[in-house]
C-alpha cells in the first residue's frame, strides 16, 4: 500500500527479527497496523466482539504464516489480504451458526440488537441516522459491505482494494457501485 | 460510452480517483446527458450524507482489549508451538536405543522441570517448579500417554516414536507473578473440577484485594467464567471477584449478558445488584444499557427481577 510504503524497510527488519523468534519485534510490527485492522473489522461487522474476533484471527494467521512469508509483496499487502479473507469467511461462519445457536447473542450481539431493535429510543438519543446507515450496511452482501467499508470509511483506493481482495479492479468497482445503489435506496428518505 | 463505462467513471469520479483527462470526458458526458447528471448529483449527495453521519474511529479501550486478548492468544500459540517442538526433538534423539526407556522417562521429566524453571525470564524466575515426588521422596509418578510411531519398521533394528510424559508438579510463587497468573487463568478456563475452579477464583480474589494491578487476561477469563461456566457457584464467585475491579464497559456488558441469559435467578439478581452498586458509585449508564434492561423487563418471567430492573432503569434516569 502506497501510504505506508515508507515503513517497508523497517518492516523487513522487524519481520526478520520476528522470524528469529523475537516476540517484541512481532508486537512492534503488528501494532503499527492493528488499529487500522480493528477499524476495518469494526466497520465491517458493526459489533465490538465480532471485530475483536476478526482482529485476533487475522494476527494469529499472520503469526502462523510469517515463517513462510517470503516478502515478495509488502507486508501490508499480505496482512490486508489476510484481514479481508478473515472478514469474508468470518461472516459466513457466523451466519451458519447463528441460525441455531443462542450463544451467538453474546454481549456484543446484545449491544447490536439494542441498536437495531430500538429505533425509537435511538431517535431520542439522536442516533437514528447512524443506526439507519448501519442497518443499511448490514443488508449488503459480504463483498459489497467490505468494499464499501474499505473505500468509503477507510479510504483505500479501488486499486488497493483489488490487491487486498485479489480481485480485478472492475469487480471492485462493480461491488462498490452495487453497494452504493443499495445503500441509496435504503436511505433515500433521509438525505433527499 | 456504454452504461457500464459510465457507471465505472461515475463511481471513480465520486471518490476522486479519475485522472484529469477522464474526469474532463466524464463531465462532458454529463453535460450531454441530464439523467446521468441527476444520478451523479444524487450519488454525491448520498456520499456526503454518509460521510457526515459517520461514527468515530474505534475507541481506544476496544483496541486495548483486543491487544490484551491477542497477547494471550499469541502466548498460547507460542506455548503450543515451542514446548512440544523442543520436547519432541529431545525425545526423538533420546529414544534411538531401546534400553533407554526408564532413563528417558526420568530425563524427559527433568527436561520439563528445567524448561519450566529456566526458560522463564526476569520476574518469572521467582516461581519454584518441582515435581511432587521431590517433596515427598516418593518415586516419580510420571505417566506416558499418546505414543505416536514415526517409524515402526524394526527391520533395520531401530524404531522411532514420540509420547507425552505427564508428571504431577508443585508450583510455588507470588500471586502477581505472570507465570502463576497464566496457570491460574488456564485453571479457571480449562480445569474440569469445579472445586478447583472455585479455589482458583479465591486465589484471584485475594490477589485482587492485595494488588490493584489487573491482568487483562485474568479479567477476560473471569468474564468468560461468569458468562459460560457450567457451575453456578463458580459463576457467582466470578461475579464477586469482578465487582472488586474498576467498573468498565466489559464488566457492564458481562453483567447485562448474565441478566439476560443466566438461568440461575440468584445470579441474575446479583448482576442487577452489581449494576446498582456501580450506579451508586457514580457510574453513568448509556442508552444501550437502558435498552438492554428494558428488553429484560419485557421478557423476564421472574417478578422480583423484573421489579428490580424497573427500579434500576428509574434510578438511571434520575
Amino acid at each position: 500500500m502506497n501510504k505506508r510504503s515508507h515503513m517497508a524497510q523497517t518492516d523487513r527488519e522487524l519481520i526478520a527479527r520476528s522470524k528469529a523468534g523475537d516476540s517484541s519485534a512481532f508486537e512492534q510490527l503488528i501494532f503499527r497496523y492493528d488499529k487500522d485492522v480493528l477499524n476495518i473489522a469494526a466497520r465491517y461487522t458493526q459489533c465490538a466482539d465480532d471485530a475483536k474476533d476478526i482482529y485476533q484471527e487475522s494476527f494469529i494467521r499472520v503469526y502462523k504464516g510469517l515463517g513462510k512469508f517470503e516478502q515478495k509483496s509488502e507486508f501490508t499487502t499480505w496482512l490486508y489480504r489476510i484481514v479481508t479473507n478473515v472478514c469474508l469467511t468470518y461472516k459466513e461462519k457466523k451466519r451458519r451458526t447463528s441460525m441455531s445457536s443462542l450463544d451467538d447473542d453474546d454481549e456484543g450481539g446484545l449491544t447490536q440488537q439494542a441498536v437495531s431493535d430500538n429505533a425509537s429510543d435511538a431517535r431520542a438519543n439522536g442516533n437514528e441516522i447512524i443506526n439507519r446507515i448501519e442497518s443499511a450496511l448490514q443488508l449488503l452482501s459480504a463483498q459489497q459491505r467490505l468494499v464499501f467499508t474499505l473505500r468509503h470509511y477507510q479510504e483505500y483506493k479501488v486499486r488497493e482494494i483489488a490487491e487486498m481482495m485479489q480481485c480485478a479492479e472492475g469487480t471492485i468497482k462493480k461491488y462498490l457501485f452495487e453497494a452504493t445503489q443499495k445503500m441509496k435506496s435504503q436511505l433515500h428518505d433521509l438525505y433527499e | 460510452m456504454n452504461k457500464n463505462d459510465y457507471r465505472e467513471l461515475m463511481i471513480l469520479s465520486l471518490y476522486g480517483e479519475l485522472s484529469e483527462e477522464d474526469q474532463a470526458s466524464f463531465v462532458a458526458y454529463l453535460k450531454k446527458h441530464p439523467d446521468a447528471k441527476k444520478e451523479y448529483q444524487d450519488l454525491k449527495k448520498f456520499r456526503s450524507f454518509v460521510s457526515e453521519n459517520t461514527t468515530k474511529e474505534t475507541a481506544d479501550n476496544l483496541l486495548h482489549d483486543a491487544r490484551a486478548q491477542l497477547r494471550t492468544a499469541l502466548r498460547n500459540e507460542r506455548n503450543m508451538k515451542s514446548n512440544p517442538g523442543r520436547f519432541r526433538e529431545f525425545l526423538t534423539d533420546l529414544f534411538r536405543p531401546w534400553m533407554a526407556w526408564n532413563g528417558a522417562g526420568m530425563l524427559s521429566l527433568g527436561l520439563l522441570i528445567g524448561y519450566c524453571t529456566f526458560a522463564l525470564t526476569g520476574n518469572e524466575r521467582s516461581i519454584v517448579v518441582q515435581p511432587v515426588s521431590d517433596r515427598s521422596a516418593e518415586t516419580p509418578k510420571t505417566s506416558i500417554a499418546n505414543i505416536r510411531f514415526i517409524d515402526s519398521d524394526a527391520s533395520d533394528g531401530e524404531v522411532e516414536f514420540e509420547f507425552d510424559a505427564v508428571a504431577p508438579m508443585h508450583v510455588k510463587g507470588k500471586i502477581d507473578n505472570p507465570e502463576i497468573q497464566r496457570l491460574l487463568t488456564h485453571a479457571l478456563l480449562n480445569e474440569s473440577n469445579a472445586g478447583v475452579r472455585l479455589s482458583t477464583m479465591n486465589a484471584i480474589r485475594d490477589q485482587t484485594a492485595f494488588s490493584k494491578t489487573v491482568d487483562p487476561a485474568i479479567k477476560t477469563a473471569l468474564i468468560t467464567s461468569l458468562k459460560s461456566d457450567a457451575n453456578p457457584g463458580v459463576r457467582s464467585e466470578a461475579l464477586r471477584v469482578l465487582q472488586q475491579y474498576t467498573f468498565d464497559n466489559d464488566i457492564r456488558d458481562a453483567l447485562l449478558f448474565v441478566i439476560a441469559k443466566d438461568e440461575n435467578s440468584g445470579i441474575r439478581v446479583a448482576a442487577i445488584n452489581a449494576l446498582e452498586l456501580a450506579k451508586m458509585d457514580g457510574t453513568r449508564f448509556d442508552e444501550s444499557t437502558v435498552n438492554a434492561l428494558k428488553r429484560q423487563i419485557e421478557n423476564e418471567q421472574n417478578n422480583y427481577i423484573r421489579n428490580r430492573a424497573v427500579n434500576l432503569v428509574k434510578e438511571i434516569y434520575q
